[in-house]
C-alpha cells in the first residue's frame, strides 16, 4: 500500500521526510499545549491572588478568549504540507524527466496520489491531534478551574482557534 | 499502426512541426533523422501527448489515452527513470503498471550491461543511466518503442553493444522508432528512414528501395538536405582568407 502512494524516492528518504514532519508536528502540538496551560494557570493564579488579597471573586476569561489563535500551528503545518506537495511534484522533473513515465501509466491519478498522499495524511493526523488537544483543553478548563472562577460556558468558537 | 495526421506544433512564432503526416506500421525499425532543432523530439513528444499539438494521432484507430498508452514505451536522452530508486524498485513499479512487462528481458539486459540492481540510478554513470533508460523501454513489453537520442553522450562501444542487443532481442511485432543523427551507425539495421527538417517531413524511404536504387542512406540524407559538398572548403577559405585559386 505504502509503495503505491509515496513519491518515487528511496525508502530512506521517505521515512526521513515523514520523521521530520512528525517531529515538527510534535513541536507545534507541544507549543500550543504549553501556551494554553500557561495562560489557564496564570488566570487561575490571578483569580486566586485577587480573592486572597481583596476578597473579590473574579471569573477567569471565557474559554474562547484563552483559545483564540491557539492553533496557529495548524495553518503553519498546512503551509509546510503544501510545500511538501510541491517538492514531491518537482521531484518528477529533477535529475530525470520521470514525469514522462508517470504520465504513461494507466492510472490518471497516479501523479496526484504520489504528490498529495503523504502531506494530506500528515495534515489529517495533525488536525486530529489538534482536535484531541482541544478536547483536552476544554476538559482541563472545565474540570481544573475552581467552580467559583468559571464563567458560563457557551461552547467553542471554532474558527477563532486558528487565527 | 500509428497514424500521425496533419500534426503541427508551434513554440511562439517558431514552427516546430508543420503539417506532419506519417504512418508507423507494426514491426518496422524506423530511423528519424534530422539536425538539432529539426523537430525530432517535438514529434515524439506529440505522439505521447506530452505536449499539446494541432492535428490527430491514432494508435490502432483510437486516440492515444491512458488506456492504450501502455502499448508505447519511451527512452529519452533526458531520461525518464526515477533517479532516487534502484533497478529492482523500477522493476516492481513497471510490473505493477504494465501487464506486459518482460521480466526475463529485463534481467537479461541488466546482466548483459552489468548494471547493479541495488544502487539508486542517479549513482550510476551517464553511460549506465542511458543503458538503463533503454532497458526499461525494451522491457516494458510495448508494441511501439520510441527512442529519442537514447545514447547521446555515450561512447561508441556502448552504442555498438546496444545495437547488437537490440537486433538480437526485438520480436517481429515490436516496432522501433529511433530518433538520432548518427546515420551511419544505424544504417545497417533500420528498415525505413524518415527525414525531418524545420518541422517538415522531407523524406520517407524504405531501405530496400534505396538498396535497389544503389543509394546509401547517407547520400540519401545529403541529397534531401541539399547538402553542399563544397561547404567545408568554402568555410575554410573564408576563415583562413585563402582562395582555392591560390593553391
Amino acid at each position: 500500500m505504502m509503495k503505491k502512494i509515496t513519491p518515487m524516492l528511496s525508502r530512506k528518504m521517505i521515512w526521513e521526510e515523514i520523521g521530520l514532519m512528525l517531529l515538527m508536528m510534535f513541536i507545534l502540538v507541544t507549543i500550543s499545549n504549553s501556551n494554553f496551560s500557561t495562560m489557564l494557570s496564570a488566570e487561575i493564579i490571578d483569580a486566586t491572588v485577587e480573592r486572597h488579597y481583596s476578597g473579590v471573586i473574579n471569573k477567569i476569561p471565557d474559554i474562547n478568549v484563552l483559545l483564540k489563535g491557539i492553533f496557529w500551528t495548524v495553518p503553519v503545518f498546512l503551509t509546510v504540507c503544501i510545500g511538501l506537495v510541491y517538492a514531491h511534484y518537482r521531484s518528477f522533473y529533477q535529475d530525470s524527466m520521470s514525469i514522462y513515465t508517470i504520465r504513461r501509466t494507466g492510472r490518471p491519478w497516479e501523479l496526484h496520489v504520489r504528490c498529495f498522499a503523504i502531506p494530506v495524511l500528515l495534515f489529517v493526523l495533525m488536525f486530529i491531534i489538534s482536535m484531541l488537544e482541544l478536547a483536552g483543553f476544554v476538559a482541563t478548563y472545565l474540570n481544573q478551574t475552581p467552580p467559583t472562577y468559571l464563567p458560563e460556558y457557551h461552547g467553542i468558537d471554532f474558527w477563532r482557534l486558528f487565527i | 499502426m500509428i497514424e500521425i495526421r496533419n500534426v503541427s506544433k508551434s513554440y511562439g512564432n517558431v514552427k516546430a512541426l508543420d503539417d506532419v503526416s506519417v504512418t508507423i506500421n507494426r514491426g518496422e525499425i524506423i530511423g528519424l533523422f534530422g539536425e538539432n532543432g529539426a523537430g525530432k523530439t517535438t514529434f515524439i513528444k506529440s505522439v505521447f501527448g506530452f505536449i499539446p499539438f494541432k492535428g490527430e494521432i491514432l494508435l490502432d484507430g483510437e486516440k492515444i489515452n491512458r488506456k492504450n498508452i501502455g502499448k508505447l514505451s519511451f527512452a529519452t536522452s533526458e531520461h525518464s527513470f526515477f533517479p532516487e530508486i534502484n533497478a529492482a524498485e523500477h522493476r516492481e513499479f513497471y510490473k505493477e503498471h504494465f501487464d506486459t512487462f518482460m521480466d526475463r528481458r529485463f534481467d537479461g539486459l541488466m546482466e548483459f550491461f552489468n548494471l547493479p540492481m541495488d544502487k539508486p540510478i542517479k549513482k550510476l554513470s551517464n553511460g549506465q543511466q542511458n543503458q538503463f533508460e533503454v532497458i526499461l523501454a525494451l522491457s516494458q513489453g510495448a508494441d511501439y518503442i520510441f527512442m529519442d537520442e537514447p545514447f547521446s553522450g555515450s561512447d561508441m562501444l556502448n552504442r555498438e553493444d546496444f545495437y547488437k542487443v537490440l537486433m538480437g532481442i526485438i520480436g517481429e511485432n515490436e516496432t522501433i522508432f529511433l530518433s538520432t543523427h548518427l546515420i551511419e551507425e544505424v544504417a545497417g539495421f533500420i528498415s525505413r528512414a524518415i527525414l525531418i527538417r524545420e518541422g517538415r517531413i522531407i523524406g520517407d524511404v524504405h531501405i530496400e528501395e534505396l538498396e535497389e536504387r544503389g543509394v546509401s542512406l547517407t547520400d540519401y540524407v545529403k541529397e534531401n538536405y541539399h547538402y553542399e559538398e563544397d561547404r567545408v572548403s568554402k568555410a575554410l577559405n573564408r576563415i583562413t582568407g585563402r582562395n582555392d585559386a591560390d593553391e
